[in-house]
């Protein structure tokens, strides 16, 4: 019987490892579809037809280079026009005991990453008292590592986010724990509300603060002067700054220049729907809901966009090529703002050549509104069981601030200040696709992009509803994820 | 007188032979020929990104955005080297390699030799609880446990009487040792380190199949147990510790995600290699930049080298151990 226990549980172990080994899928990554002559289904929307419920907006300005009215909806009872208080005022209502204090501060990035960080540390405590212990991170193990910090009552008392990931906001505290009056104009509110969870904020940042990035189109300048194109920065200033031109001005470069040059290289490929306003995944902080947008037809119109325009050799199939950019090969390449950052190392030739131009994404034609995608989106936390968690506001309070960095010199040139400045007062949109975890749902973002930009427009439907059963269980799960923080 | 038979070379037999030598000749030249086809492209294949490594090492970023440049550079330089050396902060992750990780892979290799011994030899009781565990220690991925872990570490108890004296005293005395080389000597002290369930039970078959007579022996002699391990056991065991020892050395070596875990300074040789080009970031350079590209192909070379260094001189050991070994099953 002992022996025949054995052989089953060998075979048992054996069957399981053939199961685990057949479930490897296999990725089909060209669609050879039959319908090559078809006309691929496409058409411009004529009008605003956001089916996001925090997306809807009224204002029609901002598709030109004037600041315009920031109408958010995303917020609920937030105040934008609150009275800002003075550094002075704040320092004046330090409590006595934080002097001597230290705030333990946990990034993955080191702290010279940002022009000016160190310095705004180092100011901080000289005005306070207070001591920052900056420590960093490995990148990959960020959050099991503040999971597993939190849980032995070791946790820093800030941490850095980047967006409304759920995995991250299970370690943290509200910020009505802490002690202080966030009523104070100088918090983004509309941004904060992003963080906002069954009526709880969880994350924190300033109005104006270098720690912004949104989405923009960076350009190359000895490009566009070398071929006689159109300068996307003044077509902007004129409302003229939109996809069909942009895509137009990539076939022209691309026909002038020749075949070794390229009209734009993308992150992704979905900065078009994104554009749009729409994505995969969003949260809606009104619900405290993640929400999947996988039946709006504006993502299939958007990749038949992007998949014709990489087939007409107007976009290139190879994402991300910072490289090719830099070196002059390529015309446009959309990346967060922290690309135009001064010291930053992502586009140095052409930051120190003087011939990166930055512009905001462009619109999507015949849409009334401009959707800011926020690159990223950055906010600051504190977790369950920070020692010092009452010092943490007016640190930050102190250390997000613009007045405590030499602006001009933070960003490589004036333009990119002014549209990052112009970026601020936009209706922002924010994507939660960053949940598609490729190890736990077995595809991400980046491989659905693969198929995509390389599909038939025609099949583009269909190859999207390979994905939708995996975002449906990803947003479920992250929901009932949410559901513990009530 | 026997006759002798003189062999007729033109006779029909002879030539049979002769055209089934020559078949024979011609199908053995070819299947040399696919054998060392096949052995080449195989090799080709396996060496490819090791040959990969070495060009772009010593590769000049010119060279490597040079697209007439394939294996063969124009000029070799030593620069990415130092600038992989400055990445990974070569001494100090190096010395936390060899002298935390490494130092207790070869204690484990000790404490696994012990571990394996009682389980191969003596009957107790909770030998079959014992037993699953340790099956269970090589089949649970330690992302499952790294939180529990962490805990564990951060408050090193001992049967929790320092909890219990602790909050007599109202003073916390359990020990923190994270972001010490503890976390990794205690384990592999006790053979609960890394891989240490493989270490031991690699042990275990090759104790099993030891012959007890050496054993008995000793013991009339007046061995105990002790001695018996280590008189008579261990030296006659050195294809099982080589073999540990060498996958040892390696996995430590290796190994990542404990440290990056644990450490929050001072990492070791493979977080730094790791996270290469978030380092290299902070020094100003792109990601995708030549530099960059090259110099993480230096670093993985320096990463590389000494276990390929230690494993091409052990195999020769390994293969002379095994030959000399004279008692098999």
């Amino acid at each position: 019987m002992k022996f025949i226990g054995k052989k089953i549980i060998c075979v048992t172990m054996a069957f399981a490892m053939l199961v685990a080994i057949c479930g490897c899928k296999s990725k089909d990554t060209d669609e050879e579809g039959s319908d090559y002559d078809v006309e691929y289904v496409y058409e411009y929307v004529s009008g605003d037809n956001s089916s996001s419920s925090s997306n809807e907006s009224t204002d029609s300005t901002e598709k030109t280079g004037n600041s315009s009215k920031k109408n958010s909806t995303t917020t609920s009872g937030s105040s934008t026009n609150s009275k800002t208080k003075s550094w002075e005022e704040i320092k004046a209502s330090i409590p006595s005991k934080l002097k001597g204090t230290t705030i333990t501060f946990y990034n993955w990035n080191p702290s010279n990453s940002f022009t000016g960080s160190s310095k705004a540390i180092a100011a901080f405590t000289k005005e306070t008292g207070i001591k920052v212990n900056w420590v960093t991170g490995t990148y990959d193990d960020y959050i099991t590592k503040i999971t597993a910090m939190v849980a032995s009552g070791d946790s820093p008392d800030i941490i850095r986010m980047r967006d409304t990931n759920v995995n991250i906001l299970q370690s943290l505290q509200p910020i009505s724990n802490l002690g202080y009056d966030f009523t104070d104009g100088a918090w983004n509110q509309e941004l904060m509300n992003l963080y906002k969870v069954n009526g709880k904020t969880y994350g924190m940042i300033l109005k104006d603060t270098p720690y912004f990035f949104p989405a923009v189109m960076y350009y190359n300048r000895s490009l566009i002067s070398r071929y006689n194109l159109e300068d996307p920065y003044n077509l902007w200033k004129q409302g003229k700054w939109t996809w069909k031109k942009m895509a137009s001005m990539c076939s022209e470069f691309v026909s002038a220049a020749g075949t070794e040059y390229e009209g734009y290289t993308m992150p992704d490929g979905g900065e078009y729907m994104r554009c749009m306003g729409v994505t995969y995944i969003t949260y809606d902080a009104s619900k405290s809901k993640y929400v999947s947008h996988m039946d709006d037809t504006r993502i299939v119109k958007a990749w038949q966009f992007v998949s014709k325009n990489v087939k007409e050799g107007n976009f290139s199939n190879t994402v991300y090529n910072l490289d090719g950019f830099d070196n002059g090969t390529i015309l446009f390449h959309a990346n967060s703002a922290i690309s135009s950052i001064r010291a930053h190392f992502h586009v140095k030739k052409l930051i120190s050549n003087g011939d990166l131009g930055t512009v905001p994404m462009p619109t999507v034609d015949g849409q009334k509104t401009y959707y800011q995608e926020l690159g990223e989106n950055i906010a600051f936390g504190v977790p369950k069981g920070a020692k010092n968690k009452e010092a943490v506001p007016y640190f930050l309070r102190y250390y997000l601030d613009c007045a405590n960095y030499d602006m001009n010199d933070f960003y490589c040139d004036s333009q990119a200040k002014e549209v990052v400045d112009w970026c601020r007062n936009q209706t922002f949109f924010t994507n939660m696709d960053v949940l598609l975890d490729k190890s736990r749902y077995g595809d991400s973002v980046h491989d659905m992009s693969y198929l995509l930009r390389q599909t038939e427009s025609a099949q583009i439907k269909s190859n999207l509803d390979k994905y939708t059963a995996m975002v449906a269980k990803c947003v479920n799960d992250s929901n009932k994820s949410l559901e513990s923080l009530k | 007188m026997k006759s002798i038979k003189i062999f007729n070379s033109k006779s029909p037999t002879a030539k049979k032979l002769d055209t089934y030598s020559a078949n024979k000749n011609t199908a053995s030249i070819f299947l040399s020929i696919a054998r060392y086809v096949f052995l080449f492209s195989f090799g080709y294949i396996l060496l490819y990104p090791l040959i990969y490594m070495i060009v772009h090492a010593f590769q000049s970023a010119d060279d490597f955005l040079d697209p007439t440049v394939q294996w063969v550079s124009k000029t070799y330089t030593f620069d990415n080297f130092k600038l992989a050396a400055k990445t990974v902060d070569l001494y100090k992750s190096a010395f936390t390699s060899i002298f935390v990780l490494l130092l207790s892979g070869l204690v484990e290799v000790f404490s696994c030799g012990i571990a394996a011994y009682g389980l191969a030899r003596f009957n107790f009781k909770g030998k079959k609880i014992l037993d699953v565990i340790l099956i269970l220690n090589i089949l649970v991925p330690t992302t499952v446990i790294i939180i529990p872990t962490y805990i564990n570490f951060r408050y090193m108890d001992i049967a929790g009487i320092l909890n219990i004296v602790g909050t007599i005293l109202k003073k916390e005395l359990r020990l923190n040792l994270l972001d010490t080389p503890f976390v990794f000597y205690v384990p592999s002290l006790l053979a609960v380190g890394i891989q240490s369930g493989f270490f031991i039970y690699i042990f275990k078959q090759f104790f099993k199949g030891f012959p007890k007579e050496l054993e008995e022996a000793a013991s009339i002699d007046g061995a105990s147990a002790w001695k018996t391990f280590f008189k008579i056991v261990i030296p006659s065991s050195g294809v099982a510790v080589l073999t540990v020892f060498i996958f040892s050395v390696i996995w430590h070596w290796n190994e990542y995600y404990r440290p990056a875990m644990f450490y929050s300074t001072n990492y070791p040789l493979a977080v730094k290699i790791k996270d290469f080009f978030t380092l290299v970031q902070g020094l100003g350079y792109n990601v995708y930049s030549a530099e960059a590209v090259n110099a993480a192909m230096a670093a993985s070379i320096m990463f590389i080298l000494p276990v390929l260094i230690m494993y091409m001189i052990m195999q020769r050991k390994f293969i002379e151990s095994i030959s000399q070994t004279g008692i098999v099953g």
